[in-house]
Parts: structure tokens; C-alpha cells; sequence
């Protein structure tokens, strides 16, 4: 063992005989000399400022030892793409990847069966609706004569935000059923209430009444 | 008095206390992110492998990997895992330096043209601070040298711990520290930063 070392283990305190260190120092000159380097180094050495890590990176360390986060998904985080090393991508079950792939190809028949609606229904006319302003309107109705024409330029409506009528042959069919039973059923609410014989286009033979003999007669010569 | 390290991972294991381990965190984070930002020379890495040393704490304290015994000190076994992060971010990256040019020049490579160990001319001239000074002499120690001294120094371990961490024996780990210690000297004569009226042959 080297003669000299235990000095060092005098300098950091891991020895506690000073009696000892006493000794060595006052038996050898060199020693003594070298204990003076070795303490003049540790003395620039310990005015060193104590360096920290960032907060950002405690911050991380706390919330995964909160939430019991695995390594790498932190890790990854914090460091530099040029530090990182490739992630071998992780392995899922079938049904997993079944379900993604079922839940992709909803999306995507919605989305395309979506987009075929609007196109049938939207207009194909794509060229604004104007909306004219007469200023003669505005004076009448008791604005004040100095507001200006309105510019056209300035109210018209593109095609696209303008409602759109259904002018389909079966809406309007279904429309002109609706006109006239709803004609009837007005023309009939506020009458009064009458027999069904009597009401117009009815014949009269359909109301109930007694079998006499004229139907009786009726009956058997049907038969 | 304030609880031993063993109290505050126990409270952390037993009771999920957060408190008790972010005081540890805080006890600790001088003493291991000073040795990682010595042994790697980049506040960035070290950033990193700071942040890699206590996800690998928590995962072994967790039993996830089962190497936390809750024996022994447990600075010594958080350093251990911060010496094994910064060795495998070290071999790594000489590994990507043991890569060669490709141009078949293999006595001298093209990573050994970028850098030495001695000291740039235009380096003297940024050392603002004693601070950036005595760092620019640490990095220009021996490896062995530098990280028993950042260990000693920075990360408060006794010889004997450092001795089991870089398995060696105690009185190798004495011997790199002196030698680490005397070649700071001689830097610090080098430069007339020294103060001691002794010098030493």
C-alpha cells in the first residue's frame, strides 16, 4: 500500500485520527508537501457551484413515479430526435387490429355516403342569386331618403347559402295530395254532422237498413 | 430530523407518499446529475440520463425489474444505475465514432480529427469564471481519474462504495484520486490559478 494514500482518505474525512495524519505529515516532508497540493485542489473543487437538472425534467420524474409511467414513454419525450434510438413497433392481437379496421371502414363508407348526398341534393347551379333592392321600398316604409341603393354587388347571395327548393316529382305529387285532402277535410270540419248517405259522392245503398222483402228477392237471384 | 433515504422510498413504496419521493429526488439531484454532467460533458445528455437514472429508480423500486433489495445505502444503488445509464450513453456513442470514414484511411479517423484533449487556443480565452476553468481541467483527466473524482466530489460516496461501484480495489480508487487531485494541481500551477505557497516536486 502506498504510504501516501491514506492521506487522501485523511483529506475527505474518512479517517478521524488526527493523531495520525499528525504524524505522517511531521515524519516526511514530501508527504507534508503533498498533503498541501491535494488540499489546495480539493479546496478550488469544493467552491464549485452544484449543478442541477432542469424543473422540466423533475417535473417528468414526479408525474411518473405518480402514474407509474413505463421508462421509454417518458424517456422518449424529453430526448433529442438525434439521441433516440429506434422503437421496435409493438405487436397487436387480431382483434385489435380487426376492430381498427372495422371502425376505419365506417368511417370511410359514412364519410363517402355523406358526400354522395350532398352532391345529389346541393344545386348544380353555382352561380349567385342577386337579391335586387328597390330604394323606392325603403322610402315608403318611412326610411330616411338619404340611405343610399344598395349595392348589389354588396347583397348578393351566393347560390350555396340560399335555400334550395325540392322540385322532385314525388314531392310535389305528395304535395298536391296534401292540398286537396286538406281542402276536404276543411270543407267537411265546420258542417254539420249528417249521415253518411247523405254526404256528396255517396250512394245511398250503402247506408245500413232493414232486409225487406225486395232484398230478400235480391239475394236469391245473386245466388 | 429529517427522514433517512430508507424512510422516504419506504413511505413512497408503502403509502404511495409523492412528497417523500420528491424530497428524495431533491436530496439527491446534485450529487447524481453533478456526476452524469461530468462523465458526459453535455447539460442536454445529462438532462436525459438524469431523467433515464430515476425512470429506471422508480421501475426497480416498483419491482418491475426486481433489483431494488431495500438493502444497503441507497444512494450507492441509485448511483449505480446513474453510472450504468452514462456508460451505456458513453459506449453508444463510441460506437457511433468507432464507425470509420469509409475512405480507407485507417490509422487516423475522421471523429479523431474533430477533437483532442488539449486545450484550443481560443479556449483560454472563454474561461469567464474559475467555474469554466477548473471544468475544462476536469474533462482533460484520464477517464478512471475524473470519475472517481466526480464520485468522490460530486456524488459524496466514500472510497469504499466507489471501490464497489467501479469494482476495483480501495486502494486503486485512492490511488486514481490522488493522481486526479495532483493533476489539477499541476493544471492550476500551469495556469498561476494557485494560491499555496508549498509546491511539491
Amino acid at each position: 500500500m502506498n504510504h501516501r494514500l491514506p492521506l487522501i482518505e485523511h483529506l475527505y474525512g474518512e479517517r478521524s485520527d488526527a493523531a495520525d495524519l499528525q504524524q505522517r505529515l511531521d515524519a516526511d516532508a514530501e508527504a507534508r508537501a503533498e498533503y498541501a497540493a491535494l488540499s489546495e485542489a480539493k479546496f478550488r473543487l469544493d467552491l464549485r457551484k452544484p449543478a442541477r437538472p432542469d424543473a422540466a425534467v423533475l417535473d417528468q420524474i414526479m408525474q411518473a413515479a405518480a402514474f407509474g409511467e413505463t421508462p421509454a414513454a417518458t424517456h422518449t419525450s424529453l430526448r433529442s430526435r438525434s439521441q433516440r434510438t429506434p422503437v421496435a413497433p409493438q405487436r397487436r392481437s387480431l382483434r385489435k387490429r380487426m376492430a381498427v379496421l372495422v371502425g376505419t371502414l365506417t368511417v370511410v363508407i359514412a364519410a363517402v355516403g355523406l358526400s354522395v348526398d350532398r352532391t345529389t341534393t346541393a344545386p348544380s347551379d353555382t352561380t349567385a342569386v342577386t337579391m335586387k333592392v328597390n330604394p323606392e321600398l325603403f322610402q315608403q316604409a318611412g326610411a330616411p331618403s338619404a340611405v343610399a341603393p344598395v349595392d348589389q354587388a354588396a347583397t348578393a347571395i351566393p347560390a350555396t347559402s340560399a335555400l334550395a327548393w325540392d322540385d322532385t316529382e314525388d314531392v310535389i305529387d305528395l304535395h298536391h295530395r296534401l292540398k286537396q285532402l286538406d281542402q276536404r277535410t276543411q270543407s267537411l270540419w265546420d258542417t254539420p254532422a249528417m249521415p253518411l248517405e247523405m254526404l256528396p259522392g255517396t250512394r245511398a245503398t250503402t247506408a245500413p237498413r232493414p232486409m225487406g222483402q225486395t232484398g230478400i228477392q235480391q239475394v236469391r237471384q245473386q245466388r | 430530523m429529517s427522514p433517512s433515504d430508507e424512510q422516504l422510498v419506504e413511505r413512497y413504496l408503502e403509502a404511495n407518499d409523492q412528497l417523500a419521493f420528491r424530497t428524495l429526488v431533491e436530496r439527491h439531484q446534485e450529487r447524481i446529475f453533478g456526476y452524469l454532467l461530468g462523465m458526459v460533458r453535455n447539460r442536454d445528455i445529462a438532462n436525459d440520463l438524469f431523467q433515464e437514472t430515476f425512470l429506471r429508480i422508480i421501475a426497480a423500486m416498483q419491482n418491475r425489474r426486481g433489483s431494488y433489495t431495500r438493502q444497503g445505502r441507497w444512494l450507492g444503488w441509485a448511483m449505480r444505475i446513474a453510472r450504468n445509464a452514462a456508460l451505456d450513453h458513453l459506449r453508444s456513442r463510441k460506437k457511433w465514432q468507432d464507425v470509420g470514414s469509409g475512405d480507407g484511411d485507417d490509422e487516423v479517423s475522421f471523429w479523431d480529427r474533430l477533437s483532442d484533449d488539449a486545450p484550443h487556443a481560443d479556449e483560454t480565452l472563454h474561461w469567464d469564471t474559475e467555474g469554466d476553468w477548473l471544468e475544462t481541467c476536469i474533462n482533460r483527466l484520464p477517464p478512471e481519474q475524473r470519475e472517481v473524482l466526480l464520485l468522490r466530489q460530486e456524488s459524496d460516496l466514500t472510497f469504499r462504495e466507489i471501490a464497489e461501484l467501479t469494482d476495483c480495489s480501495i486502494n486503486t480508487a485512492l490511488g486514481r484520486m490522488r493522481y486526479a487531485l495532483l493533476n489539477l494541481r499541476r493544471m492550476m500551477v500551469k495556469s498561476n490559478r494557485y494560491t499555496a505557497s508549498t509546491d511539491i516536486a
